[in-house]
């Protein structure tokens, strides 16, 4: 059933719709939705033919009954089916950023707004490399939203976008396949993959010193003793005092910041073993919850902490060279 | 207050309304008038920017901390003098700079000679409303000493726990974060103010109105308290008992979901933000004299709360932050 | 394709359940080992679902499906006749339920249940089946709509009501079908007989006890509907095969033909038209003396319409009869020879009282006479459990049980006849009939099978004479075989009204007879003569087709747009149904509320953009938002639903003058 699963391209093809240009959400109007039979919906049909001859060469009449009824069966269930996917809303979100190599996972949210529950849709990305999950089907009751995930491979760092989908859905009985193709515009940011084993950050030539300086100098206060503390930073004055074992907190400057630079890395490097590096990198620091600066050819980022400041590392390493 | 005076002009307050949420208490009446004095005080200093005012005062009557960014020059100080001085509470003012010591704000023990022994002299902190300037030039030693207040309502100097007035409200301004010589506050830290309020360029009219007027700062020396410490805590009170239906809940948790998606934002609203907005909502509600909170009201108060707490992924232009909270709430039908 | 181990096991009980249901039935028709297999593999497949056994490898199953055509073949023929066929298509909608392992497998299975249907229509299409069968068909819609429901989220009371959806949406269609799709008399291919139907009524042979047996089967015989009323019950002979030969116990037809007797029609005749259900033997039945042979039938020479093929289906026919005739005036001496014959040692008494009344009344006349007055005043006994009689049936009957059923009486009339000399035959056959005043129209039933007796008098040629009149007048005036009947029919025609219960079989035997003419033998005919009632005359298979489009089209578009429309009502809560139906009504005008837009923002928009609306609008809009967003409200929900109902904001933009 090679040939009938291709059919519905060919079609789309023939009929020569003009692509409907990329937007955020789209509503399955009529005209977008096409609908044929399924292998099982031809077999039916043979079922009712033979039927039907069975009752003409033996004079059933209730032969005959059965075989209109199943022909009935057959047209409100192509109704059926095309209703089951009409009139629904779709629309995709960007995806969270993933590293190369795994795949984004972009959420679509179908939405029913004409009072209709819909049964079994089936959302795929209509790419060879799409991978499709293990139970792709969505439910989406009547004035409801429902969410489906479609994941999309990501072979190479900087922006995906979110391929055709197909929309589809052989809902109630499988003799119909209705489906309707969209291009849905939504994109996942892909950042680099991380390198694997790197060498450690200090090793770097070029980096500023002391970055695995792990306090400042700058008397920041004092807390209680935590067995452990270094004896330089007991507050041995406070003691005096009679106040108990105290340790001083310092905290630190700004001038430890870690600063990440292209031309420390780029000469012995290829630019994409580079970006893997740099990437691993900051990956590092982020989970060492450590301030550092980003210094690439078109992007240069002041120190700073947290997730939105790596995200904006990892986006500018990420559109390295691709930026419009 | 256009928008409300369209609203209760057509909508004739049914049994239930104005009635519930203002007359519990003998003295609650009064204090509703004299939050709409003080409120319009504050619109005659502050031109045309009735929306702002009103979310700063939601923000206040939630019980919430209030952010004010914008570039310099369109009226914030203005705005949180004129706010604190309204509301007439005990008002302090700090100036942050780069050199500000935590000390600057909480206050420091001195050793005091006739006593012979260590005296507590309070930071400006210890007061009912804080007015803290441009609070993203200081270090953020100096910042966090700030907001641990905040978070507390008590400082804790030479291991002695001091608390705070009540009300205690801080008012920050900052100037955005890609101005030079800024430290921007760290996410955790935002997320202890409830709104954050970008003011913007006046319109034309406003601005006219503005180079026509007086000095503000004369004008801001004639302002009266129109409140007090009593008034503003019966406020919050009463906020605090706006009805939220189940209907609305539903629809405040369509709209947390939302922002959780992965792909939009970094991450998204957290339980306490939920909890800020539904209480901004419900403080929004009352200003517009309703017992109950519609989703307008939360529609209304999420950008103020939720803009300084949802960072967009796709961060390009100055108004990504803006359009994509707009977007989020036309992505959520109501229920 | 998705693995066994996701196909919804309560769907594939359900499957199972539904096959079982098509398969049992069978049973009284199909070989016993059969039905164990069947059922042995449903249980099998029953199990494994439950306790999730690993399938069966597709190479056994396929070497099971080899076996199991091979033995059809080698019991059967290579090409199976329709009990072949049956065995063959229960036997692989068994081994299909064994292979359970797609949806695809179980759509194949649901395809085999169908064939499985039409297997029981080849044994019986009455209208209990068909209802049986109408249930399994729904059954296995809602089977195939749970296989589609991947995600199993809907309830079975779902599943069921969409299923009912469906089969009650394709019920008009099929409706027009049935009625308008062009209609091929048949056979196609083969023999077409309906086989397996039992051949029930009378044979071509008589023995005592044979019409007693038949009277006691309520089946019908045949019906007729008359063109005019008019015939009396003491005429109502249907007339059945005419026995000759006698051998002392067994009255035979005999397998020479006579050559055709002449007919002299008298003035009276009547038509009508007659609807015969299959007896499996040639012979069709009309009143006496049928006047000529339908199209397709040969009147024979003891004038019995005979059809060319053995009566398998139903069959309609119009014939007209003649209630005055002269039959056989100029009869051969042959035939009036046969008509004497009497096998020589057999019942000696009989032979003996018969030369006797030869001797002492002289000619045919007085001996008729004569032995129906002996009939009517000896203790004779109309009955329907006589004594058995032995090898000399008729002297037995006549000098020592005197008790029997109407060929009792015939086959003794008939042969004192033939010991007196007067040529005499049996004519079989059915009299009178149950009206149905439902219907209007006359049933006879196996319970009217009769025997009778045809004398040849030289000036009247052959008369008939039923002396079963003679010892019970009432069974030819009620037309009712039995006595115990007699009496109910007379009840019933005493209470003149319904209420009785032979006017329940009245309706229920009306109801089967509308039936068989519309579902079960609508045929070409039968369709032309519709379309001719509602004014197309004599429709092409062209012209057919066309008027089936025309009528099929608006069909499936107005299915479609009862299936499509917009349905803002479907919301489960009363206020959100009256707030969405204020919303449509808006929307009806140009004003359509965004989705994410809250009633306030709305309602304010309204009376910027239609202020003519902001009363009525405000007002609804404070209910609706005091119901749902508030915990006290201005109204009920109740109230809300009358001010949605009252609000006609076409109305009153157009007395505002507003354009919209």
């Amino acid at each position: 059933m090679n040939w009938l699963a291709k059919l519905p391209d060919a079609l789309a093809h023939r009929l020569g719709r003009a692509p409907v240009p990329p937007s955020a959400n789209a509503r399955l109007t009529r005209e977008r939705v096409y609908i044929l039979p399924t292998a099982a919906g031809l077999l039916s049909a043979l079922t009712v033919l033979l039927i039907l001859l069975a009752s003409i060469n033996y004079g059933l009449g209730l032969g005959f009954a059965l075989s209109f009824l199943l022909a009935g069966i057959g047209v409100v269930t192509l109704v059926l089916t095309y209703r089951n996917l009409a009139g629904l809303h779709v629309r995709a979100c960007d995806a969270a950023p993933v590293f190369c190599g795994t795949p984004a996972a972009f959420i679509v949210d179908l939405h029913d707004g004409s009072g209709a529950a819909r049964h079994a849709l089936e959302v795929r990305a209509r790419l060879q490399g799409a991978a499709s999950l293990a139970d792709p089907y969505v439910d989406v009751p009547a004035h409801a939203e429902r969410q489906c995930l479609v994941r999309v491979d990501a072979p190479a760092r900087g922006t995906l976008t979110l391929p055709a989908l197909r929309v589809s859905t052989t809902f109630p009985l499988g003799l119909f396949r209705a489906w309707s193709d969209l291009d849905l515009a939504a994109r996942c940011t892909v950042y680099p993959r991380p390198e694997p084993r790197p060498p450690p950050l200090a090793s770097a030539p070029g980096l500023a010193p002391g970055i695995a300086r792990t306090s400042g100098d700058d008397f920041a206060g004092l807390r209680d003793y935590v067995p452990g503390d270094a004896p330089a930073h007991i507050a041995w004055t406070a003691l005096a005092r009679g106040s108990g074992l105290v340790t001083r907190r310092f905290q630190a400057e700004p001038a430890g910041q870690i600063w990440l630079r292209w031309h420390s890395v780029s000469p012995q490097l290829e630019t994409e073993q580079a970006l893997m590096r740099l990437t691993r990198w900051i990956l590092d620091l982020a989970t060492e919850d450590r301030a550092f600066g980003l210094d690439v050819p078109g992007c240069l980022r002041a120190p700073g902490r947290g997730r939105a400041h790596v995200h904006a590392c990892l986006c500018a390493l990420a559109c390295f060279g691709r930026r419009q | 207050m256009a928008d409300e005076v369209s609203l209760t002009g057509q909508l004739a307050p049914g049994p239930g309304h104005r009635s519930r949420s203002r007359a519990d208490t003998p003295e609650s009446g009064g204090s509703a008038a004299r939050l709409s004095h003080a409120l319009a005080q504050i619109n005659d200093i502050v031109l045309g920017k009735e929306r702002q005012v009103k979310l700063c005062l939601a923000c206040i009557l939630a019980g919430g901390h209030l952010l004010i960014e914008d570039v310099p020059g369109v009226g914030k100080t203005t705005l949180a003098q004129a706010l604190a001085r309204s509301l007439g509470l005990s008002f302090q003012r700090i100036q942050f700079t780069s050199d500000l010591l935590p000390a600057d704000v909480v206050g420091v023990s001195i050793f005091d000679q006739l006593s012979g022994g260590f005296r507590f002299r309070p930071g400006p902190v210890f007061a009912q409303i804080l007015l803290a300037d441009e609070i993203n030039r200081a270090t953020p030693k100096a910042q966090s000493a700030l907001l641990e207040a905040m978070e507390e309502r008590q400082v804790t100097v030479d291991g002695e726990t001091r608390a705070l007035p009540e009300p205690f409200f801080v008012i920050a301004t900052q100037n955005p974060a890609t101005q030079a010589g800024t430290f921007a506050l760290p996410e955790s830290q935002l997320d202890r103010f409830l709104m954050r309020i970008q003011l913007g360029y006046p319109d034309a009219r406003a601005e006219r109105a503005l180079l026509r007027g007086e000095d503000r700062r004369d004008a801001m020396r004639r302002l009266h308290g129109r409140l007090s410490a009593a008034d503003i805590l019966a406020l919050q009170r009463q906020v605090r008992e706006i009805h939220a239906s189940e209907a609305l809940l539903d629809y405040v948790q369509a709209l947390v979901a939302r922002t959780r998606r992965p792909g939009r934002f970094v991450a998204g609203l957290s339980p306490r933000s939920t909890v800020n907005l539904l209480q901004a909502a419900r403080a929004w509600a009352h200003l517009d004299g309703r017992g109950f909170v519609l989703p307008e009201d939360i529609q209304n108060v999420l950008p103020g709360v939720a803009g300084h707490r949802l960072q967009p992924i796709d961060a390009t232009g100055e108004r990504a932050q803006e359009e994509s909270i707009s977007a989020l709430i036309a992505e959520v039908p109501l229920p | 394709m998705s693995s066994a181990a996701t196909l919804r096991t309560g769907a594939v009980y359900s499957l199972l359940g539904a096959m079982a249901a098509l398969i049992v039935p069978h049973t009284p028709r199909l070989p016993d080992w059969l039905m164990l297999t069947v059922l042995a593999f449903l249980l099998w497949q029953s199990l494994a679902t439950a306790l999730r056994w690993k399938p069966l490898s597709r190479w056994l199953l396929a070497g099971m499906s080899v076996a199991a055509t091979a033995a059809v073949v080698i019991s059967f023929g290579p090409v199976p006749d329709r009990e072949g066929s049956v065995v063959l298509l229960v036997l692989m909608a068994g081994l299909k339920c064994l292979e359970l392992r797609s949806v695809r497998d179980a759509h194949v299975a649901t395809l085999l249940g169908h064939f499985l249907i039409v297997t029981h229509f080849l044994y019986s299409q009455t209208a209990l089946l068909a209802a049986f069968l109408a249930l399994i068909l729904l059954w296995l819609v809602a089977t195939g709509v749970a296989f589609q429901d991947r995600n199993r989220t809907l309830p079975p009371v779902r599943i069921l009501r969409t299923a009912a959806v469906i089969a009650g949406s394709a019920l008009p269609l099929a409706a027009l079908l049935f009625l308008l799709f062009p209609r091929v008399q048949g056979p196609l291919f083969g023999d077409a007989a309906t086989p397996g139907r039992a051949t029930t009524g009378l044979g071509d042979a008589m023995s005592p006890g044979d019409i007693v047996d038949l009277g006691l089967s309520d089946e019908v015989a045949f019906r007729v509907d008359f063109d005019a009323v008019g015939v009396g019950a003491h005429e109502m002979y249907w007339r059945g095969p005419v026995l000759w030969d006698f051998d002392g116990r067994t009255w035979r037809a005999g397998r020479r033909a006579n050559p055709p007797a002449t007919v002299r029609a008298g003035r009276r005749e009547t038509g009508y038209r007659v609807t015969l259900e299959p007896h499996g033997r040639r012979w069709m039945f009309a009143l006496d003396v049928p006047a000529a042979a339908p199209a397709g039938a040969v009147l024979g020479a003891d004038l019995l319409l005979r059809a060319q093929h053995p009566i398998r289906t139903r069959t309609r026919y119009v014939v007209r009869s003649l209630l005055d005739y002269r039959v056989g005036l100029e009869e051969s001496e042959h035939v009036l020879r046969r008509a004497l014959r009497l096998p020589p040692d057999a019942n000696p008494r009989t032979v003996a009282l018969g030369t006797l009344l030869r001797t002492r009344s002289g000619d045919g006349h007085g001996v008729l006479a004569e032995v129906l007055s002996m009939f009517r005043q000896q203790p004779f006994h109309y009955t329907l459990a006589p004594p058995a009689l032995g090898r000399d049936s008729v002297d037995e009957f006549l000098f020592d049980t005197r008790r029997g059923f109407c060929e009792h009486y015939a086959s003794a009339f008939a042969v004192i006849m033939r010991a007196a000399g007067v040529p005499a035959r049996i004519v079989t056959g059915y009299q009178g009939g149950e009206y149905n005043n439902v219907g209007n129209y006359l049933v006879v039933r196996q319970s009217h099978a009769h025997a009778w007796v045809e004398v040849w008098l030289p000036d009247q040629g052959w008369r008939r004479v039923d002396p079963t009149a003679a010892v019970a007048p009432g069974r030819v005036e009620t037309g009712s075989a039995l006595p115990w009947r007699d009496q109910d029919a007379s009840r019933a025609r005493d209470t003149g009204g319904w209420p009785s219960w032979i006017d329940a079989r009245q309706v229920l035997d009306h109801l089967t007879r509308s039936w068989n003419d519309w579902v079960l033998d609508y045929s070409a005919e039968r369709q032309r003569g519709l379309l001719r009632y509602v004014g197309l005359s004599d429709a092409g298979w062209p012209r057919l087709a066309a008027l089936l489009a025309a009528a099929v089209a608006p069909a499936v578009a107005a299915l479609a747009a009862l299936r499509l429309r917009h349905r803002p009502a479907l919301r489960a809560d009363r206020v959100d149904r009256a707030y969405a139906r204020f919303c449509s009504k808006l929307e009806r005008v140009g004003c359509a509320r965004r989705p994410h837009e809250g009633p306030y923002d709305f309602a304010r928009r309204i009376a910027m953009t239609r202020p003519a609306l902001s009363v009525p609008v405000d007002q609804i809009t404070l209910a609706y938002v005091g119901l749902r967003y508030a915990h006290a409200a201005p109204v009920s929900a109740a109230g809300l639903e009358a001010l949605v109902r009252a609000f006609a904001p076409r109305r009153v933009l157009r007395q505002s003058g507003a354009r919209y």
